[in-house]
């Protein structure tokens, strides 16, 4: 990769490392609930998200549900203390039978990898790869008993294939969050279940950018190239889908970003 | 995990702490990475790239 297209990636990637609330889309539940139905619009797995009030999400079972609360930092968090829930959460369903990658790694000996970029010359910026795409966060409580479920088939070359880091799928995942200017894909908020389909959680993080992180996406990425052609999932929005996606404040936001993402796609294509 | 019981979604053991990182000290603060989606993706793409599977070195830079 060349340098100055990782010191442009890394800078946009540098404003956007913490949300100030100003670069927020919109409010985290919404976005949380925005985010499973733009997977479900391009038919990417997801886990089905419901809002409810706090004392509402005591009476889930915490086996089947992940309640997120929201905090004072205005993020929205995984929560596994029912007394401190938030007034109002997002609980999110438990995937039948899949697991994070993180958990396949460890328990497993299954991963992706990730890609060395200029490791010597990019040391910090190779670690934050490994570190937040490829180790993920550490495991929820309770974790061995949620996902006990999930069951390795005897033949694993397709989920092999599948969670590599540069599949199609998870390309395709990548892309999709990046159009939403959602939070980075990484081994803790991409799941798979035995038969190799992918699922993308956590959707709560979404930056307000220019967009032009877009534009490098497309001025760096070659034509023909398994990469650019997962670019294309996005182009199969339709504008009144981007706006039944989401809430009407940020609508005009997202269709600006579809725009320009097809306008950028027909001229590398 | 924090003594709240709350999981950050984003946060990792064991992040770097500034210095002369180039990567600022945000990792294990409440947000998590939004473009590395963009390095990825043109890694994908970068018929030179190689591919990992161990932890890099990171737990002794950590």
């Amino acid at each position: 990769m060349k340098h100055a297209t990782m010191m442009a990636a890394l800078k946009i990637e540098r404003d956007t490392a913490v949300l100030r609330p100003e670069q927020r889309v919109m409010d985290p539940v919404v976005a949380e609930l925005a985010g499973a139905k733009l997977m479900a619009a391009l038919g990417i797995g997801h886990a089905y998200c419901k809002v409810l009030s706090g004392a509402g999400a005591r009476r889930l079972d915490p086996r089947e549900w992940i309640i997120k609360s929201e905090t004072e930092d205005g993020g929205l968090h995984a929560c596994y203390e029912p007394e401190k829930f938030s007034q109002t959460v997002v609980a999110s369903a438990k995937v039948p039978g899949a697991v994070p990658l993180s958990f396949l790694r460890e328990h497993f000996g299954i991963d992706g990898g990730y890609p060395i970029i200029n490791a010597d010359e990019w040391g910090s910026g190779t670690w934050s790869m490994n570190g937040v795409i490829f180790k993920g966060k550490p495991a929820m409580p309770g974790a061995e008993q949620f996902f006990a479920d999930f069951v390795l088939p005897a033949e694993t070359s397709a989920i092999r294939a599948a969670v590599k880091w540069d599949s199609p799928g998870m390309l395709r995942i990548h892309a999709a969050r990046l159009f939403a200017a959602m939070t980075c894909a990484h081994s803790s908020n991409i799941l798979i279940d035995r038969d190799a389909r992918l699922y993308s959680i956590d959707h709560a993080d979404v930056a307000r950018t220019s967009g032009e992180e877009i534009d490098l996406l497309f001025a760096s990425v070659r034509p023909g190239t398994v990469a650019f052609d997962s670019l294309h999932i996005v182009c199969t929005l339709s504008e009144l889908a981007v706006r039944e996606i989401f809430p009407r404040e940020t609508a005009g936001y997202y269709v600006q970003r579809l725009r320009k993402w097809r306008r950028n796609f027909s001229r590398a294509a | 995990m924090s003594d709240m019981g709350v999981l950050p979604t984003g946060g990792y053991a064991g992040a770097p702490t500034g210095g002369d990182s180039i990567m600022p000290n945000t990792i294990g603060k409440s947000s998590e990475c939004h473009f590395w989606a963009v390095v990825l993706l043109i890694a994908a793409g970068d018929e030179e790239n190689e591919t990992r599977n161990d932890d890099g070195g990171a737990q002794n830079r950590a």
